[in-house]
């Protein structure tokens, strides 16, 4: 079915933690999904944006492809609006980051309930985002699956926002677990944060830290890590902007030290989302 | 262990709540985080005092045989040493001791 199109492209404008990005779409269907994505960062000024990203739909061989362009320079033509979706958002992720050089960005997943923020550290494909989607199932609140900047001299994480992408794998996991995914998941394979109730321009500050291993096994396993493991499993993953190794390791070590840490090495998904689960009930019931 | 063993210089260490301590090397950029134990052993290589102290200080905090806890000791000081954080002292360091 090809995407409704409009004869003048729709300039959306948001501010992103400072950013200002202008997102062009000729497609109804970009429009709306983008303005969901960004909702909470709507640009009202009269500023120019920094920067303008076009996503169009296009005609090549008879298939529809999505078409990325950064001003007057082509980026990149995708065979599904998911993929072009996830390089537009890697695009504003990584003019945010480049324009909030004062910030520390930390890869990972930033999830709460019951007055605990966990922030789930893990490299690409170690089960984040699908085990962040489980969670949400469970009542946990996700502020993001995937990066966050964070400001060592207030504690204020700023989640970025970005869609959750699925591969069907994922999908498949979820469904077995139970979880009902929105209409966009199985149509365009990801999931925004707005379908999810999430509302996050500023997350709470993590009080428990946990880094991400997956293994072939179906039971998971949560283990205490030192705050000094910790610090140094986030020095590794994160990006120190314009701040030199010893500011990192000094806003990292603020951080870990006022947090609990743990491994959690991921079993099946139903299984590593009950080992989360009884924790936050063992730190909610001992308070 | 060897008393004639000196930290590299600039190394900084950072204590943390749980008792966890991350030593960081600014010449490499490198953190490295150590447990309890070894922030005692650490803290006790300041170059003022013999090694033997070192495994006395541990035995006051970690209820363990002597023999095992100097071989743990020794174990992770010969660590420090591979990854560079303790040098050989030298000759006018190991005299002002």
């Amino acid at each position: 079915m090809t995407p409704a199109i409009c004869a003048d492209p729709a300039i959306l404008r948001f501010d992103i933690l400072g950013c200002r990005v202008g997102i062009a779409t000729r497609s109804r269907l970009v429009e709306r999904l983008v303005g969901r994505l960004y909702r909470d960062y709507t640009d009202t000024s009269a500023e120019p944006p920094d920067t303008l990203l076009q996503v169009s739909p296009i005609s090549q061989d008879g298939k529809l492809r999505w078409t990325l362009a950064a001003g007057r320079e082509p980026v990149s033509c995708h065979p599904d609006l998911g993929t072009a979706l996830n390089v537009l958002e890697y695009e504003i992720c990584r003019r945010v980051i480049d324009r909030r050089r004062d910030l520390v960005m930390l890869h990972g997943a930033l999830v709460s309930r019951d007055g605990m923020a966990l922030f789930i550290s893990g490299k690409s494909g170690a089960g984040k985002t699908t085990l962040s989607l489980a969670l949400s199932a469970r009542g946990f609140h996700v502020e993001t699956d995937d990066v966050a900047l964070f400001e060592a001299s207030s504690m204020r994480f700023h989640p970025i926002p970005r869609c959750f992408h699925l591969d069907s794998r994922s999908k498949q996991l979820l469904r077995a677990t139970g979880v009902q995914m929105p209409e966009t998941s199985e149509r365009h394979s990801f999931v925004t944060p707005a379908d999810l109730r999430a509302c996050a321009t500023r997350g709470p500050t993590p009080n428990v830290l946990i880094a991400l291993t997956r293994t072939e096994s179906d039971s998971a396993t949560l283990a205490t890590l030192t705050q000094a493991e910790m610090t140094g499993l986030l020095m590794r993953e994160s990006g120190w902007g314009g701040h030199s190794a010893a500011e990192v390791l000094s806003a990292l070590v603020r951080l870990t030290r006022q947090a609990r840490c743990y491994q959690l090495t991921m079993g099946s998904l139903d299984a590593s989302v009950k080992v989360l689960d009884g924790l936050i009930w063992r730190h909610t019931s001992a308070a | 262990m060897s008393p004639q063993l000196t930290r590299k210089p600039d190394v900084t260490a950072e204590v943390l709540p749980d008792g966890s301590m991350v030593l960081f090397d600014p010449a490499e950029m490198v953190a490295y985080p150590i447990s309890a134990s070894g922030a005692v052993i650490w803290e006790a290589l300041d170059g003022s005092r013999a090694s033997e102290r070192v495994v006395d200080d541990l035995l006051s905090v970690y209820d363990a045989p002597r023999d095992q806890v100097e071989g743990d000791a020794n174990a992770f000081v010969a660590k420090l040493i591979e990854i560079g954080l303790l040098l050989p002292a030298t000759v006018d360091e190991a005299a002002k001791r």
